[in-house]
């Protein structure tokens, strides 16, 4: 049995490895001379193939060798990475938004699956409903304080809120007289030493790279991934997760940010802050990278910056950050 | 007595379907399947592993795994590709930063063997939310027609509204039956074309 699985992994290997110094001299040309997208294509394909044998070795590979072997082709993934941003550097973002031009570009290419795939596909004549809706978006801002009238950016009363690239930040975004708005979901992004208050949102939160934040929001679900640092203050039902995050602290939605009566009401089947689930630490011992907010720690109720005529923003954050000073 | 018993057996057997459940974390897998299966949906955590659902949907006995997508959860998602009819990739329609990691992983389940010939139904999921991309926009988004190694097709829904849910469910179980039991679908097919039309325009509509 073992035999067997050494000769499968000595096989495994000896192809790999031939396989990976091929594409890797073949990333090296292409970086030297003319890339053409065919050929990144095509060395895209094979990485990518590769990547599917290594996962059906995982069974037989002693998990030294997974790891030599993965680090290989993450060194492949990246350096494909960065060849195609180089040979491409729009396509990053070719999906943000196009509904003009993306009446004539997907006519033709829906002709060919339709031989493959019969009456399923939708005709592209749904593209002219593609109703240009895009949710509430607040993006590359630093020493800045935020709030929804602050922001001249045109909202209806309910939109899903998209916030990105945040430096120093502190965000209010809870109702007021004069901008009323029901966020239905949340999605976050490469926020840093910012504060974000927010109302109950309906719908789910998720975040990616957060560092030395602090973030009151409610949700009906919470997924924080790639952070450190934060506190989140938190209105839930379900449990909290936090994947690949560290320095993590967690404390209750405090009362005197609920604006409505609803809000109020809720909190009592809402208070699942501490049923954090840690998906990079699936064990029984309790997880190393999240704890529960001490009250000595916690913001006070009058410290919360709500009013707008907060003026020296860094001073303030200096006082409210995970990290302070 | 006897004889007659396996028979049944066998073709009750032989009308089960097994559909996976794939997408990434909070594309609302497991609140589409709360919500056809008219459970409550508020309280529903991120899925840590997986969930297995059954329902019994015209002839079909259809056996639904929800398998978590969270990144730590991914390189799982393997174990559970054997035997599958079919697979139902989830999609947040308002996650526009990660509309490239969702092609990418999509794409490359798409090259494994063990899911060659399932059915793929795309639920571009949430359009109940403002501010969502359409399904035209996610086909574009996720490059689905360069798609050649199966059938799929994509749906706008909502899993707050229900709204798609069980069309979709219908479109997997008439294209899963038409390939593998040919003989006792002729008349499955017939009520899902002509109700086919209607469908599409549905997915129009709402997006």
């Amino acid at each position: 049995m073992s035999e067997t699985k050494q000769e499968l992994t000595q096989q495994y290997y000896a192809r790999n490895q031939a396989a990976i110094s091929e594409l890797s001299s073949r990333l090296e040309s292409l970086r030297s001379g003319p890339a053409t997208p065919e050929a990144i294509e095509k060395v895209a394909f094979e990485i990518a193939k590769l990547r599917k044998e290594f996962s059906d070795a995982i069974t037989f590979l002693p998990s030294y060798d997974q790891r030599q072997v993965d680090k290989q082709l993450k060194d492949l993934e990246g350096q494909l990475e960065s060849l195609r941003t180089a040979a491409a550097p729009k396509t990053k973002f070719a999906f943000k938004r196009k509904a003009a031009k993306a009446a004539p570009t997907t006519s033709p290419p829906a002709t060919e699956p339709t031989q493959t795939i019969p009456p399923a596909v939708p005709p592209p004549a749904d593209v002219q409903s593609t109703a240009p809706t895009s949710g509430l978006s607040i993006s590359g801002h630093s020493n800045s304080y935020l709030t929804l009238s602050s922001l001249s950016i045109p909202w209806s009363s309910a939109s899903d809120l998209t916030i990105s690239d945040l430096d120093n930040c502190i965000v209010n975004f809870l109702p007021s007289p004069d901008a009323d708005v029901t966020f239905t979901a949340l999605h976050a992004r490469n926020l840093s030493n910012t504060v974000l208050v927010l109302p109950i949102i309906t719908g789910s939160a998720l975040l990616h790279d957060m560092k030395n934040c602090v973030i009151a929001l409610g949700s009906r679900q919470f997924r924080m991934h790639t952070s450190s640092d934060v506190d989140v203050y938190i209105s839930i039902a379900s449990n909290p997760i936090i994947e690949h995050c560290s320095g993590i602290r967690f404390a209750d939605y405090p009362a005197s940010l609920r604006r409505s009566p609803a809000d109020t009401a809720s909190s009592k089947s809402n208070s699942n802050y501490l049923a954090v689930q840690d998906f990079s630490h699936i064990r029984a011992t309790p997880s190393p990278n999240w704890s529960a907010l001490p009250a000595e720690a916690a913001i006070r109720d009058d410290q919360w910056p709500l009013n707008s005529a907060v003026d020296d923003v860094l001073s303030t954050l200096a006082e409210l950050l995970p990290v302070r000073g | 007595m006897g004889l007659l018993t396996i028979i049944r057996k066998n073709r009750q057997k032989e009308k089960e379907m097994r559909i996976l459940f794939l997408g990434l974390d909070n594309a609302g897998k497991t609140t589409i399947l709360k919500k056809l299966n008219g459970e409550d949906i508020m309280g529903i955590s991120p899925t840590l592993g997986f969930n297995i659902k059954t329902f019994v949907h015209g002839k079909y006995t259809l056996n639904i795994w929800d398998v978590g997508g969270q990144r730590t959860l991914r390189p799982y998602w393997r174990n559970y590709f054997e035997q599958t009819d079919a697979l139902v990739w989830v999609v947040d329609s308002g996650d526009r930063m990660r509309m490239q990691d969702c092609k990418e992983e999509l794409h490359s389940l798409l090259l494994e063997d063990r899911l060659a010939g399932a059915s793929l139904l795309i639920f571009a999921n949430k359009q109940d939310i403002q501010g969502s991309m359409s399904s035209a926009e996610i086909r574009d988004a996720l490059d689905l027609p360069s798609i050649k190694s199966h059938q799929w097709r994509i749906l706008a829904c909502s899993a707050v509204t229900g709204q798609n849910l069980v069309e979709g469910l219908d479109w997997v179980v008439g294209d899963v039956a038409n390939r593998i039991y040919y003989s006792s679908t002729a008349e499955a097919t017939e009520r899902w074309q002509s109700g086919g039309a209607m469908k599409t325009s549905n997915a129009i509509t709402a997006s």
